[in-house]
């Protein structure tokens, strides 16, 4: 419970802490996409060493992200290695039936890789320097335009807000109801899948229970506080554009360009042989 | 069962972030059968040190005996479950941990996890529900169907159930009315005569330490500030002062009366007939 580190928000004053969180959200998506461009090895190499950057200069140590890859290194590496048992072309080092190991099949498997661990790498680094708070800030003032399709923007972005607002409560719980159970003799992570799944019943009965109680409770102070949906309202929190937000895309443009020039690289290079 | 700390350190790791030191060397023995109050401000380490006797919380440093057994960093999955097993753990607000469907269900989840045969554990289930004077018609009934007072009751049935021989208690009381609490606590202090259990009981109720326990550990920083009877820790007002510690009311009364009438009587009053008995004593009533 405690080894997940994305999601997680890590308190701190570094130049990514102070960014506009909807200029972090965007730029994390566009980076994202932009993996799926990139056509050869220096072009991910180009990647990492951005990725290596941000997480220097978020003051958060880099074993703090790595311990965050460690539950799905397997996954990731399953995905890995299907693309390199099944991908051909190229030199063919080995192959057996189906299944083969080629010059193309590593190269799309360390692509495949790269891919993953920056995803993963590049959201932690999102949601270690953005509050919780600020990241539904962020998508309510993203999504706002769909109010003009009648969308009840506000309200999802309220939910979303006293969700996320939640999760640690939630978190803290299930370890007391777990802890409480632990005493009373639960062994956890022993036995066969069904006897383990029947061992989640004493802990999320109660969680449910103390959800829902808390969710009423919540309401109840909500509308004697005099919350009503649909009504237009001002926010506590004002997002402002700063001059460190503008250096921030003068960042992602080089980014890109870096990008698109060694994917040139590669096309000169062919074009030559 | 005798509970005996050895140069207990530990801390939390909670995420990426990590609370060094929750508990700083603690060496203290509680001897078998005895009632001790754990006091100490918010974070001075009192439900570490609780989590710590039943191995929920791992030492990084140092040992922990329960009785013959022993916990130390390794945390041995067979001695946790065999300590967990003598260890009968009440949390703050028992009651959410309630999740069966009927009374019965819940109670014997404990004594079917340590292996009670089904007679035992009826028979136990029975028992402990009498213990905390809640009536056997409430037993196919559903626990969330029942008040806050009785939630809390059918909770420590079920700890009680599996008649631990140690007995830790976290604010038992909390939440509840003045009776419901009084009830609450004389009947695990019942429990504790009957039984022999060494019993650790935190609190922030210098009355419910002074009425029950027969020691008082005060915890400071992850520390042992003081540990010694509770009439002796309650007599040496200096110290008292110094840990920024109330007294009970009966003892407050008392020093107020000495106060006004610039005498000193001879013994401190715990409890109000204990200040009735000595003020007549004194012949000032």
């Amino acid at each position: 419970m405690n080894k997940l580190i994305l999601g997680r928000y890590f308190p701190g004053e570094s130049y990514l802490h102070r960014l506009d969180p909807r200029l972090k959200l965007v730029a994390a998506l566009y980076f994202i996409g932009l993996l799926f461009f990139v056509e050869n090895g220096q072009g991910y190499i180009w990647l990492f060493l951005f990725t290596f950057l941000l997480m220097r200069l978020s003051g958060v140590s880099y074993s703090v992200y790595f311990k965050g890859i460690r539950p799905l290194i397997w996954l990731i590496l399953f995905a890995v290695m299907l693309r390199v048992m099944f991908t051909g072309g190229g030199t063919i080092y080995f192959s057996l039936g189906p299944i083969m190991i080629s010059r193309f099949g590593l190269l799309s498997g360390f692509y495949t890789f790269s891919r993953f661990i920056m995803i993963i790498l590049i959201s932690t680094i999102v949601t270690l320097t953005t509050k919780s708070i600020d990241l539904t800030d962020a998508i309510h003032a993203l999504v706002k335009p769909l109010r003009l399709m009648r969308i009840p923007v506000d309200d999802f972005a309220l939910m979303l807000s006293i969700s996320l607002r939640f999760v640690p409560n939630l978190l803290d719980e299930t370890q007391k109801v777990m802890d409480a159970q632990r005493a009373r003799g639960v062994v956890f992570g022993e036995g066969n899948l069904i006897e383990q799944m029947k061992k989640l019943v004493p802990i999320v009965l109660p969680l449910f229970v103390s959800s829902l109680k808390r969710a009423e409770e919540m309401a109840d102070v909500m509308e004697v506080k005099g919350y009503r949906s649909g009504v237009k309202r001002s926010s506590f929190r004002q997002l402002k554009w700063h001059l460190r937000d503008g250096v921030a895309i003068i960042c992602i443009i080089i980014l890109t360009l870096g990008v698109s020039f060694f994917n040139n690289i590669n096309f000169v290079l062919l074009f030559n042989i | 069962m005798q509970v005996r700390f050895e140069h207990v350190r530990a801390d939390y790791q909670l995420g990426p972030i990590r609370t060094a030191n929750v508990i700083n060397d603690i060496s203290a023995e509680l001897p078998t059968g005895t009632f001790t109050a754990i006091i100490g401000h918010t974070g001075a380490g009192k439900s570490s040190l609780l989590k710590l006797i039943n191995g929920l919380l791992l030492p990084t440093a140092g040992e922990v005996h329960v009785g013959g057994l022993m916990i130390n960093v390794k945390g041995e999955k067979q001695i946790l479950n065999q300590v967990r097993k003598r260890v009968g753990m009440v949390f703050q607000f028992p009651e959410a941990q309630l999740f069966a469907e009927t009374v019965e269900q819940d109670i014997a989840f404990g004594p079917i996890n340590f292996g009670f045969t089904p007679e035992q554990t009826k028979q136990a289930v029975r028992e402990s529900l009498d213990k905390v004077g809640l009536s056997a018609d409430l037993l196919e009934r559903s626990p969330f169907s029942l008040s806050g007072g009785q939630q809390r009751r059918v909770a420590i049935a079920g700890i009680m159930a599996t008649s631990p021989d140690v007995l830790v208690l976290d604010e038992p009381g909390a939440g509840l009315d003045p009776e419901g609490r009084k009830k609450i606590l004389s009947m695990l202090k019942c429990w504790h005569n009957e039984h022999k259990a060494t019993t650790l009981l935190v609190t922030h109720d210098m009355d419910d330490v002074a009425t029950y326990a027969d020691n008082v550990l005060v915890l400071d920083h992850g520390r042992v500030a003081s540990y010694q009877s509770v009439r002796q820790f309650f007599s040496d007002e200096d110290r008292l002062s110094e840990l920024a510690i109330d007294m009970p009311e009966p003892l407050r009364v008392q020093r107020r009366i000495e106060q006004e009438k610039g005498i000193k009587l001879s013994q401190v009053s715990l409890t109000r007939s204990e200040l009735a008995a000595n003020l007549i004593k004194e012949q000032l009533l």
